[in-house]
């Protein structure tokens, strides 16, 4: 048994205590901030937004980026539903890092205390309502009584969509039918081709559809911009990480390899985000039934 | 002494193909066992790349949504398949998340590469699932092997079944076949040895129409061919040996080493041997020529040889020899004719005798002709000459006694003058003609030129040359009659018939066979005649009897057209020649 003596044990501590650090320091560390899941990689969360291959092929690039930026594995998960990816979010605690829409996070922010680090360096969005040109609808006030598709009722563009018929005077649950489909690309197809009267989707989604698509429908209403997709982090996740990640996203655009996976998701770049930008989405989220 | 029963075809037929049949039935049963366990474990393989590859490709987007309700759900949906033991999903951290089926003890198997590597009956599989190069989670499949073994066993059962099967309707296909093939073979086999022990009314029933029935069939047309190939060889030989049995030629065979091998009848009378005596003796017994040595028998003879037989007794006879040769199974078969010409030989030589003699008339009655014509020539000349001369001297006197006072009588002598000279003119030719005056006098050549030059005198268009080689005025006055007859007889024909142009008359003495000849040649360039012409008169005859009875030869060379070539060889005795 080696005895030491209290200057040795102090001098022994303080170096433990140093290489500790050092250790730390080069790996990231997630901080416990409250109940988390213990695992030694980050798990970041995606909107299922589209289907779960498409939306591997689509950001697995930004998850191998990040990972390597971080020195640390990285996975990715969604959920089967926007529904279910909120309760994973909210009440599972299974996402680190999280992309989601940005009235979710604003529900994710409020209810788990998930913090936005950086957004998509574009134009705030907004929701439009179509209708074939064929049709006598030409404004949003000939929606009473006919039917109206969405992409699904916690879709931004479904509850941008009811707060414009609100706006106008329009009950959406009682002056017209509103029917929901698998996508955005559905709900127009479901105009165009008269199974329904009109449909709400997304501008810039709208403005990447085939043309004959634009041309056989008119937008008969826009609805209010809405910040664009923000990335944030769990409450747990130790600030200096975030930082970390907010530094490698946002200086993306600087370096090589981030360019290169900025063209693949076909976005400019991304740019420190405030919860203040989304705090105007309030209004929306009270629609939701699942809030 | 015991047969082996291996020499019998019915055994060797029946027990080859058996033999074959097993072994080549066993051969196509464990190849076909081994192709079937191939095919199967190929199929199972196959089975399982493809549920591995639908499962790792289709699961991805369960593992990344951590849907793995929906993921059983839907893994039990595609996951229907017998053969299927068990199916696992391992997420990321390799924990399973989805276990359908009766999952294997841990730590889990190794897994397999090929079902037919299997040891534990299960045919454990494994794949990553990716969605792009992302990892999600990892595929374990087990199949189990039972149901392909089963299959294989079944399989295996049947092959050996049929094989057996068909092993047994062989060896009583082949026994039947082999007996019902074998016996008619019997047949025809003592059918042949009939037809070779001669008789040829046997005949096989053909049944049916297969191969052995064609042999049948054949078999029997063969003996049929034969008999009657034989009938009509048997019948040639009798024609034959008729032939050679009632000819007077005697007729032996004999090979290349000259021994007689057969003989007719006729030889035993023309050579004195008894019975069939000469077979075995050398055929060269039969000649006593000394100089037709064995290589003659043994050189086909293109016309009968005239040689000297030897009888048994020594004696010798003139017979005529023919020998023909005919090759058999490659060697010399020879066949000599053998034709008695001693009557035939007494007859010729009686033939000569008449002739030598006949010949000697001939010479002896010219010769008398001859010197009956010198003789009334010399009679005509002393005689009826000295008449006339008489005559003449006396009408002459009378003619100048006359003088003119009488006339009358003037005339009258002159008329005996003319009629005088007109006889001795007549009397003079009739002397030339019996017997030229100067032949005597002057020799043959003299006598040809005077001849030739009155002949001139009487046919001057006519180029008619004489030309005279080496001395012929010592010649025999049988041989200067005989030329100058001839000359003179020739020149007669071609003033009556040849109308030539240029007529050249050659004597020549010359050296024939060693022996001096008188050679006389006359060529004209007139109408000629054909020489084998019978009726060419009595002229050319008598010049032919003239030569040949001086011992002499006489030829005419003529065409139609082309004139004529007369030539007449005599030969001259030695006393004339020295």
């Amino acid at each position: 048994m080696i005895r030491l003596s209290n200057g040795a044990r102090t001098l022994w501590i303080m170096i433990l205590w140093m290489l500790a650090g050092s250790i730390f320091a080069q790996t990231p560390h997630i901080q416990p901030a409250g109940p988390q899941p213990s695992r030694d990689h980050l798990v970041f969360g995606f909107l299922p937004i589209v289907s779960p291959e498409r939306l591997v092929r689509r950001f697995s690039p930004l998850v191998k980026y990040l990972s390597t930026e971080l020195n640390t594995e990285i996975r990715m998960e969604t959920a089967p539903d926007f529904a279910q990816f909120v309760d994973r979010t909210q009440n599972e605690k299974r996402y680190d890092i999280l992309f989601t829409a940005p009235h979710l996070y604003y529900m994710a922010s409020k209810n788990a205390g998930y913090q936005a680090l950086v957004r998509v360096d574009q134009a705030s969005m907004q929701a439009v309502i179509v209708a074939p040109t064929r049709s006598n609808i030409r404004s949003i006030k000939d929606l009473k009584n006919k039917r109206l598709a969405t992409t699904g009722s916690l879709a931004l563009s479904t509850l941008l969509a009811r707060q414009l018929l609100l706006e106008n005077n329009i009950n959406p649950e009682t002056d017209l039918s509103l029917v929901a489909t698998p996508s955005h690309s559905a709900s127009l197809l479901s105009a165009y081709q008269g199974t329904t009267d009109a449909a709400t989707l997304m501008l810039p989604v709208y403005r990447r559809v085939q043309p004959h698509l634009r041309q056989g429908t008119v937008i008969i209403a826009y609805s209010h911009h809405v910040p664009h997709i923000p990335i944030a982090v769990a409450p747990w996740v130790d600030t200096s990480v975030a930082a970390r990640i907010q530094a490698a996203l946002v200086d993306m655009r600087k370096n090589k390899d981030g360019r290169a996976v900025l063209r693949a998701l076909e976005w400019p770049g991304f740019i420190s985000a405030s919860d203040d930008a989304y705090e105007a989405l309030g209004p929306i989220v009270d629609q939701i039934e699942v809030q | 002494m015991p047969v082996s029963p291996w020499r019998s075809l019915r055994v060797r037929l029946i027990s080859s193909v058996v033999i074959i049949e097993i072994v080549m039935l066993s051969l196509l049963v464990w190849s076909n066992i081994g192709l079937l366990q191939q095919a199967y474990a190929d199929r199972l393989r196959d089975s399982a790349d493809s549920m591995l590859k639908q499962v790792a490709t289709t699961t991805g987007g369960y593992l990344i949504a951590i849907d793995y309700a929906s993921l059983e759900e839907y893994l039990r949906n595609i996951a229907d398949n017998d053969e299927l033991s068990y199916l696992a999903i391992f997420d990321r951290d390799e924990r399973s998340v989805v276990k359908l089926g009766d999952m294997p003890d841990t730590p889990w198997p190794a897994l397999d590469e090929h079902p037919l590597q299997v040891s534990d009956g299960i045919f454990d599989v494994a794949a990553p699932i990716l969605i792009g190069d992302q990892l999600l989670g990892q595929v374990r499949m087990g199949l189990s092997l039972t149901q392909m073994n089963a299959a294989i066993h079944t399989a295996r059962v049947n092959s050996v079944a049929i094989a057996g099967t068909e092993i047994t309707l062989t060896i009583l296909a082949t026994v039947f076949i082999g007996l019902r093939l074998t016996r008619r073979l019997g047949r025809l086999a003592n059918a042949a040895q009939q037809v070779g022990a001669g008789d040829y009314t046997t005949t096989v029933a053909t049944e049916i129409d297969d191969e052995v029935g064609k042999t049948a069939a054949a078999f029997n047309h063969m003996v049929s061919e034969v008999s009657e190939r034989t009938r009509r060889m048997q019948n040639l030989l009798a024609r034959e040996r008729v032939i050679e049995e009632t000819s007077i030629d005697g007729m032996v065979t004999y090979g290349d080493d000259l021994i007689i091998l057969s003989q007719n009848p006729a030889i035993t009378s023309l050579f004195g041997y008894a019975g069939r005596a000469l077979i075995g003796q050398p055929v060269t017994c039969l000649l006593s020529d000394e100089n037709w040595e064995g290589s003659h028998w043994k050189q086909p003879t293109p016309t009968r040889t005239e040689l000297t037989g030897l009888r048994k007794d020594t004696t010798e006879f003139p017979l005529e020899l023919f020998i023909g040769r005919v090759d058999l199974d490659g060697k010399p078969l020879y066949a000599a004719t053998l034709h008695d010409i001693s009557e035939r030989k007494l007859k010729e030589h009686e033939c000569m005798t008449l002739l030598e003699g006949n010949r000697f008339l001939v010479h002896k009655s010219l010769a008398v002709q001859e010197e009956e014509r010198r003789y009334l020539a010399r009679e005509l000349h002393d005689e009826l000459g000295q008449c006339l001369t008489a005559i003449q001297a006396d009408a002459r006197i009378i003619h100048d006694r006359s003088g003119d006072a009488d006339s009358h009588l003037k005339a009258s002598a002159q008329a005996i003058l003319t009629l005088s000279s007109r006889i001795y003119d007549v009397v003079h030719s009739m002397m030339q003609r019996l017997r030229p005056v100067v032949l005597d006098d002057l020799g043959l050549i003299a006598a040809i030129e005077e001849e030739v030059n009155a002949w001139q005198q009487r046919y001057k268009t006519v180029d008619l040359q004489f030309n005279v080689d080496g001395d012929v005025s010592a010649l025999e006055e049988t041989i200067n009659i005989s030329v100058y007859r001839i000359v003179q007889e020739a020149l007669t024909n071609i003033s009556k018939h040849s109308e030539a142009t240029r007529v050249t008359i050659e004597l020549a003495k010359q050296e024939c066979d060693d022996t001096a000849c008188l050679l006389l040649k006359i060529e004209d360039n007139g109408g000629g005649m054909d020489p084998g012409q019978r009726n060419r008169g009595l002229g050319l005859l008598g010049m032919r009897e003239r030569i040949e009875a001086i011992n002499g030869s006489f030829s005419i060379h003529s065409e139609p057209g082309k004139g004529l070539r007369l030539q007449a060889r005599v030969p001259l005795p030695e006393y004339e020649t020295a």
